[in-house]
């Protein structure tokens, strides 16, 4: 889709990790986990 | 094909990610409790989102999954064999990768100028200097120490390099460029190749004359000799199969742990040594004839300096999960480091991604007991051994610290860090710490 053509700087992959860590402990029902 | 599951390509980037480190821990615990089939579906949805030639946590995900395949693989040793069976390794890749490993990131160069420089202090004065290289691979380092050497105030010494290798051609090419080098700068020189691996070297052929001012210098080496005795007996993770397909089912007492349990134990493990990550256990160094005979015997040289790199990650834990955990972190550093390195599409990033940081994923995950090389340890735990084997650490001086900071600014980006911990330097990317350098020298 074209709307997204400034992407935003794409995460890092350590970025990622302590993101998933944080979601992951907090218990939060997010459709992913 | 139809993908089974048509929502995934609307995922965003992160959300991917996201779900790639899900599914990798998932898969991960089917692993480690014996669950294949679960494995193999979790296996199959990050093949849907990983990709080699993608973002990082797309590329890591896809060593991380191959890894895990081949340790399943190796459940059942004939299919794992006969699976690879064709494969040929080129000599002359291997080489080529180590040297872009060399010439696009800093690791090596400044690994190299920190242990020349401990070097050239340690052997001030010396007129027979003798210096060993536990892993020969990069004329490089040892050209810039003859032209080092060769400008001291004092003269240049007889310098004697012993190279030691697996693999012969690498020895040549070592031995042409500084054989030509010496010459050039008319100092007396011998390039003495040994071809052996490292777990079987004997000491004795390393022809240590008394007399001589002898250096060590140790690259990412001293960790593949950590197999303790008891890892040499264990033979790789195969179990007995009672009937093709049925797996024993291994229950481990470790229940479903989740994400967050694992990951947060290591969320930012920060450089100072105070709040270390708890992973480390303390002062349980793994008891092993391998790498305490091999510093005992390195001991008995009285070298003057022995300069060691290492990773500086706790990669070798029991069990698959403690080890994922802890490489997953430092492998994304790595993978970021070259995303900011080189563009996605550069053939060298690949190479290097797949040929060298994959395969020591693989060899962490996949593999157990003697096959199990890649045995990274955090720095203190190597300051123990070091110590307990009769050595004293000799603190890197300002000036070398001064030349790798230099080094380090050369590559116009600020995430490469460096710091100084009791006397050796801890490299990293961002946060993480991802190789240590430290300087010992005999204690009587």
């Amino acid at each position: 889709n074209l709307q997204e053509t400034n992407l935003p700087a794409p995460m890092s992959a350590t970025a990622l990790l302590q993101k998933a860590a944080q979601m992951g402990s907090t218990r939060s029902n997010s459709a992913i986990f | 094909f139809m993908s089974p599951y048509p929502w995934l390509k609307e995922l965003k980037p992160e959300e991917r990610g996201l779900y790639l480190i899900h599914l990798l821990v998932t898969c991960a615990n089917h692993v480690a409790t014996g669950s294949l089939e679960n494995a193999n579906i979790a296996l199959d949805q990050i093949c849907n989102l990983a990709t080699p030639d993608g973002d990082t946590m797309q590329r890591l995900a896809s060593y991380f999954s191959e890894a895990l395949a081949d340790r399943i693989l190796r459940t059942w040793p004939g299919i794992y064999k006969a699976s690879r069976s064709t494969r040929i390794s080129v000599v002359a890749e291997e080489i080529l990768v180590r040297k872009m490993f060399f010439e696009f990131l800093p690791f090596m160069k400044v690994a190299f100028v920190i242990t020349n420089q401990a070097i050239i202090e340690a052997m001030e004065g010396e007129k027979m200097v003798h210096v060993i290289d536990l892993n020969a691979t990069e004329p490089a380092q040892w050209r810039a120490l003859i032209q080092d050497l060769s400008a001291r105030p004092e003269g240049p010494p007889h310098l004697r390099i012993t190279g030691i290798h697996h693999q012969k051609e690498v020895l040549e090419q070592m031995a042409h460029v500084l054989t030509e080098e010496a010459e050039k700068l008319d100092i007396p020189f011998q390039f003495n190749p040994i071809i052996s691996k490292l777990e079987n070297l004997d000491v004795e052929k390393l022809g240590v004359k008394t007399g001589e001012a002898l250096a060590i210098s140790s690259i990412m080496q001293l960790h593949s000799l950590l197999a303790s005795d008891n890892d040499l007996k264990k033979k790789s993770p195969s179990t007995p199969m009672n009937a093709f397909g049925v797996h024993l089912q291994r229950v481990a007492q470790m229940n479903q742990s989740t994400l967050g349990e694992l990951l947060e134990k290591d969320m930012v493990s920060s450089y100072s040594p105070s709040q270390d990550s708890a992973s480390s256990s303390p002062l349980s160094t793994t008891t092993s004839k391998n790498i305490d005979n091999f510093l005992s015997s390195l001991w008995s040289l009285s070298p003057k300096v022995m300069v060691v790199t290492e990773q500086d990650s706790d990669h070798n834990g029991k069990s698959l999960m403690e080890r994922i955990s802890e490489s997953l972190y430092f492998y994304a550093a790595l993978f970021d480091c070259m995303e900011s390195a080189l563009p996605r599409a550069s053939l060298e990033r690949l190479k290097m991604e797949k040929m060298l940081l994959g395969e020591e994923i693989k060899n962490i995950i996949a593999c157990e007991g003697a096959e199990r090389k890649e045995r990274h340890e955090k720095l203190e735990k190597w300051a123990q051994r070091f110590d307990l084997a009769g050595f004293a650490n000799v603190p890197l001086s300002y000036y070398t610290m001064l030349q790798a900071k230099r080094l380090l600014q050369g590559y116009n980006s600020d995430g490469y860090k460096i710091k100084e911990e009791n006397g050796c330097v801890v490299i990293g990317w961002q946060d993480r710490p991802l190789l240590s350098v430290s300087a010992w020298r005999f204690r009587r």
